[in-house]
C-alpha cells in the first residue's frame, strides 16, 4: 500500500480568492523586455512583407511582454496603420519580431 | 537527486500586514486582526507578535482576549493579505522553478531547494537563510522554515523549532524524529492529526508519537485505512509524497457556506437561500458545468444544536438558477424544523460539461431559449461590472446578506 502523497498536503481550498493573484503574478513574472532586432533582421522581413501572398508564415511576435508564434497566411500588409492582418488577428509593425516562410501554397 | 525540502511561513502574517501599513513595530504593538463589527464570539485571525510573545495565543475569539486598553482592532482586509502573500511566492519564484514550490497556504509554501543547491553553492540552511532575508527586504515580512528530506520533515522541523530557534529556521533528519517528535504531546501536535482523530487513536491504545510509529502497520490499516500507514509514516519521519507530483483535484462537487450573523426564522431562509445558489449557480455556469444534484446543509442555533443535511438528485442536469432554487426549496420546505438556523451550505453535485442541451418535450423551447439568452446577458454584465451590478430586489431586505458577503474573501472582509 502507498501513501496519499500530494493529495494530503492539498492547499486549504477556502482561499481559492487566493488563485487568480497568483496566477497574475506568474504572469506578470514571465514577461521578457521587447527584443530588439537587428537592421538585417528587420530588411528580411521587409522583403517578406513584399510578397506574402501564397504563402503561410511562422510569424513571431510580442505582445505584452511575451513572444508569440503563429503559423498563419498573412490577409493584409497595411502601410498607412502600420498593421499587419493574418487570418485571425491584427499585429502591429512595430511588434513583429521575425517572419519566415513555412510553406508555399502552389 | 535527494530533495530538500524547506517550509516557509510567515511570521503572524495578517497582523504583521496592518503593523507594516500602519508604519508600526510588530514586535511592540499590542494589534490584532478581527472585525469588531463583529460579535465576542468572532474569531480574531491574527494577532501580533508583540501579544504573542506576552501569552495571547495565535488562535482565540475576540472575548477571549487579555482585558487592556492599548489594543489595537485592525479589520480584515483579505484583498491586501492576497496581494502581500503574491508578492513573497513572487521572491520564492526567483530561487526555485514553479515545479519546486507548493504553495500550501495564504502564509505557507512548500520549496524543493535540492535541485539549486548546487548552482547558489550554498548549505540548505544558507539557501533557506537567504531567501528569508529577502523576503524581509523587498517586504518587512518576518519569516520561519524547516527543512528536511520530505514535507513532513519540513513541517514539523518548521512547527517545533524554526518557529522557536532563533535563526527562525528549524532543521530536522529521520534521525532527529525519536528524540525531537517522539516526546511531544499530545498527538493532536503532530501534523494531520486533529482532535477527533486523536481520540479514536487513544481508543486502540495510542497516547503517543511514539507508540504511534512502533504501532503494526496493519492495525493501523485495519483502523484508518491509507491514512493510518500515512500517520505511521510520519511518525518515523517517512513521506513519500513528491513536490513535483502536483495533484489536481478532479472537482466533482461545488459548495457555498456561510455563518449567519444572528438566528434566522425559518420564513427569512428563503432569501438567504435564493442568494447563496445564484452565486454558486453563477461559479457552476463559470466553470462550463451543469449539475444533477444539489445539496442542502442547515444548522439550527448554538443553543439548540443539531441540523440536517439532504440532497436532491434532479431530473435532469442542468445550470438554470430557478430550477436549482426550486431544489433546494423543495428540501428546506421539506425537512426544516421551525427553529433558529445559523448555518447554511450548499453543494451541487454530479457534475458534467454542459455543453449540449436537451430539449424539454413539455416546455416551449422558445421560451427557454429567450430564458437562458437572458441569463448570459445577466453574466456577462456581473463578470464585466462586478457582482453587485445586478442584484435581485430581495437583496433590500432585511434578511439579505448578499451585498455584504460580496464584499467578503473566505468570510472576512476583502
Amino acid at each position: 500500500m502507498s501513501g496519499r502523497g500530494m493529495k494530503k498536503w492539498l492547499p486549504f481550498s477556502s482561499l481559492e480568492e487566493q488563485k487568480p493573484s497568483l496566477q497574475q503574478m506568474k504572469y506578470e513574472k514571465g514577461k521578457c523586455p521587447k527584443p530588439k532586432i537587428s537592421s538585417d533582421q528587420a530588411e528580411q522581413i521587409d522583403e517578406q512583407l513584399h510578397d506574402y501572398k501564397n504563402k503561410i508564415f511562422l510569424i513571431t511576435y510580442y505582445e505584452d511582454g511575451y513572444l508569440l508564434t503563429l503559423e498563419e497566411r498573412i490577409k493584409k500588409v497595411d502601410c498607412q496603420s502600420l498593421l499587419i492582418r493574418t487570418e485571425s488577428r491584427t499585429i502591429s509593425l512595430k511588434n513583429l519580431i521575425n517572419l519566415q516562410i513555412s510553406k508555399i501554397i502552389q | 537527486m535527494k530533495p530538500v525540502i524547506a517550509a516557509i511561513d510567515l511570521k503572524a502574517f495578517y497582523s504583521f500586514v496592518e503593523c507594516l501599513d500602519r508604519k508600526l513595530d510588530p514586535f511592540s504593538t499590542p494589534l490584532v486582526v478581527c472585525d469588531v463589527e463583529r460579535g465576542p464570539g468572532t474569531i480574531v485571525l491574527s494577532v501580533s507578535p508583540f501579544l504573542k510573545a506576552s501569552g495571547v495565543p495565535s488562535r482565540l475569539r475576540k472575548r477571549d482576549l487579555p482585558k487592556r486598553d492599548d489594543i489595537i482592532f485592525a479589520v480584515p482586509r483579505m484583498a491586501r493579505y492576497i496581494e502581500m502573500s503574491a508578492k513573497v511566492v513572487s521572491i520564492m519564484l526567483d530561487f526555485v522553478g514553479e515545479d519546486d514550490l507548493h504553495v500550501y497556504s495564504i502564509d505557507e509554501s512548500f520549496l524543493n531547494l535540492g535541485p539549486y543547491l548546487k548552482f547558489y553553492k550554498k548549505t540548505p540552511r544558507q539557501l533557506v537563510r537567504m531567501i528569508l532575508e529577502k523576503i524581509r527586504s523587498e517586504t518587512g515580512l518576518f519569516a520561519t522554515a524547516g527543512i528536511g528530506e520530505n514535507l513532513f520533515l519540513a513541517k514539523s522541523a518548521l512547527e517545533f523549532e524554526g518557529k522557536k530557534s532563533k535563526d527562525a529556521i528549524g532543521e530536522w533528519t529521520k534521525t532527529d524524529v525519536q528524540t525531537k517528535l517522539w516526546p511531544i504531546s499530545p498527538l493532536s501536535e503532530m501534523w494531520g492529526i486533529s482532535g477527533g482523530l486523536q481520540k479514536r487513536l487513544n481508543e486502540i491504545g495510542i497516547e503517543s508519537i511514539g507508540e504511534l510509529a512502533n504501532a503494526p502497520e496493519e492495525l493501523l490499516i485495519k483502523y484508518f485505512g491509507v491514512i493510518g500507514k500515512d500517520l505511521r509514516d510520519h511518525a518515523n519521519g517517512i513521506d513519500d509524497s513528491n513536490i513535483r507530483e502536483k495533484y489536481i483535484p478532479k472537482e466533482t462537487s461545488l459548495s457555498n457556506g456561510q455563518s449567519l450573523f444572528r438566528n434566522y426564522k425559518k420564513s427569512e431562509m428563503p432569501v438567504i437561500i435564493r442568494e447563496m445558489s445564484d452565486d454558486l449557480a453563477l461559479r457552476l455556469r463559470l466553470e462550463g458545468k451543469k449539475t444533477g444534484l444539489v445539496c442542502l446543509m442547515i444548522g439550527y442555533s448554538y443553543e439548540i444544536g443539531g441540523g440536517f443535511s439532504r440532497q436532491l438528485s434532479l431530473v435532469k442536469s442542468t445550470s438554470e438558477n430557478d430550477i436549482i432554487y426550486d431544489g433546494l426549496l423543495s428540501l428546506f420546505r421539506k425537512f426544516c424544523e421551525d427553529k433558529p438556523i445559523r448555518r447554511v451550505d450548499i453543494a451541487f453535485g454530479k457534475l458534467s460539461f454542459d455543453d449540449v442541451e436537451q430539449l424539454d418535450l413539455f416546455l416551449d423551447s422558445k421560451k427557454q431559449f429567450g430564458k437562458r439568452q437572458l441569463r448570459n446577458a445577466l453574466d456577462e454584465i456581473v463578470l464585466r461590472f462586478g457582482r453587485d451590478a445586478v442584484l435581485r430586489g430581495s437583496a433590500l431586505l432585511e434578511e439579505s446578506n448578499v451585498i455584504k458577503r460580496h464584499a467578503q474573501i473566505g468570510g472576512h472582509r476583502k
